[in-house]
């Protein structure tokens, strides 16, 4: 009886793997969004020359897409947003088409997405702010807020062709994604 | 000690091996059908738990929500059978009740066929020109001797194609089933289909 005790067993060993696979698994399932999302925004990053800028991507092609399940019929823009050192300010131009400006939060939750029906003539004027950011907005910007510092602004306009992608090079010459340095 | 290894190493490996799975649409909520094309109506919001915000982060990253627009999805022809890329197919479909639409081919890796033909995706500017109501097209890996609108599937080993509903009319699962999505029929397949997978 008692060498039976001294005997070594599977049972712990299982309950260890039991107990390996549920963290293991809660784990990897916790990390994905973000690590998705990290290697995007170093990417769109590295494309604009930095954080906070907004960088115009060429008409995609299978020889230059970026990142999974782009269309070629879109003509892209994107920011990296970093709020740690306060907002960003946003403008998006008036297109002749449709024309969308898509915020997602650093878990890649897409927070608030703004299109061209609801975009004046003036184009549309956008504060972008963290839970923990004041409020700087002026008179007539609207304010967007992600529940984290990081995240990523995608402009998406309608471009499938050589012509309507000249047409929205020209519409898209004005926008801009950058921080707030008036203090307001 | 090596069981102790062993069911440590086990279970890591399952709960990573099952996180990924599940996450890679496994088991995805694809519960909208519009005959052989489906959609996931979580992709595009903001997610209710862990599991369903990494499938969208690996399945949907940076969709949008379906009022701006609905993404069906299908990797099979008019009669059940998966796309192979040495097959050529016949496409037809009509207005639909959205803003604008587009279908684009990604491979397996959920990338654009890599290939110089230009043609990955169809979208209603181009295939359904006024006062045109109904469109025909080509999904094969060579281009058609015949004009239209043609996607080409080279390089895309066993594919999938997507339609892009730009702010349709309604977002109501009812309207979504109702709609007349494009048909694929399989018209031939060469004798030695290619299977280069998706680059």
């Amino acid at each position: 009886m008692a060498q039976d005790k001294k005997k070594p067993g599977w049972l712990k060993p299982l309950a260890f793997g039991v107990l390996l696979a549920v963290l293991g698994h809660l784990l990897t399932i916790g990390l994905i969004p973000s690590a998705i999302m990290n290697i995007a925004m170093k990417r769109i990053a590295e494309a604009s020359g930095g954080i906070n800028r907004l960088a115009h991507g060429n008409m995609v092609t299978p020889q230059n897409q970026q990142i999974v399940r782009s269309s070629p019929d879109l003509a892209y823009s994107t920011c990296a947003l970093d709020l740690t050192k306060g907002p960003v300010r946003v403008f998006i131009g008036k297109g002749a088409d449709y024309t969308s400006a898509a915020f997602y939060a650093g878990n890649t939750d897409n927070v608030f997405t703004l299109n061209d029906r609801k975009i004046g003539p003036e184009g549309a004027h956008i504060m972008i702010v963290s839970a923990r950011s004041p409020i700087a907005a002026k008179p007539g910007e609207e304010v967007v807020s992600l529940p984290s510092d990081k995240g990523l602004l995608l402009v998406r306009r309608l471009a499938p062709t050589a012509e309507a992608f000249k047409r929205v090079q020209a519409e898209r010459a004005q926008d801009f994604c950058r921080i707030v340095t008036d203090g307001m | 000690m090596w069981r102790w290894l062993i069911c440590g190493v086990l279970g890591l490996g399952i709960g990573v091996g099952s996180a990924l799975s599940i996450s890679g649409g496994l088991f995805s909520d694809a519960n909208i059908t519009s005959g052989r094309w489906s959609t996931d109506p979580t992709v595009g919001a903001a997610a209710a738990n862990p599991w369903v915000r990494a499938t969208i982060a690996r399945v949907g990253f940076l969709a949008l929500t379906k009022e701006e627009t609905v993404y069906f999805n299908r990797d099979v022809d008019d009669d059940g059978a998966k796309f192979i890329e040495g097959c050529t197919y016949a496409l037809s479909g009509e207005a639909i009740p959205t803003r604008w639409w587009s279908i684009t081919i990604y491979g397996a890796d959920q990338m654009l066929p890599v290939n110089t033909d230009g043609a990955s995706s169809i979208d209603a500017t181009r295939a359904l020109v006024a006062p045109a109501t109904t469109w025909t097209g080509t999904l094969s890996a060579t281009r058609p001797a015949t004009p239209g609108p043609w996607l080409s599937s080279k390089g895309g080993g066993t594919y999938s194609l997507t339609i892009r509903l730009y702010n349709p009319q309604s977002v109501e699962k009812s309207a979504l089933q109702a709609l007349k999505l494009p048909s694929i029929k399989k018209i031939s397949c060469t004798q030695t289909p290619a299977t280069g997978g998706a680059n």
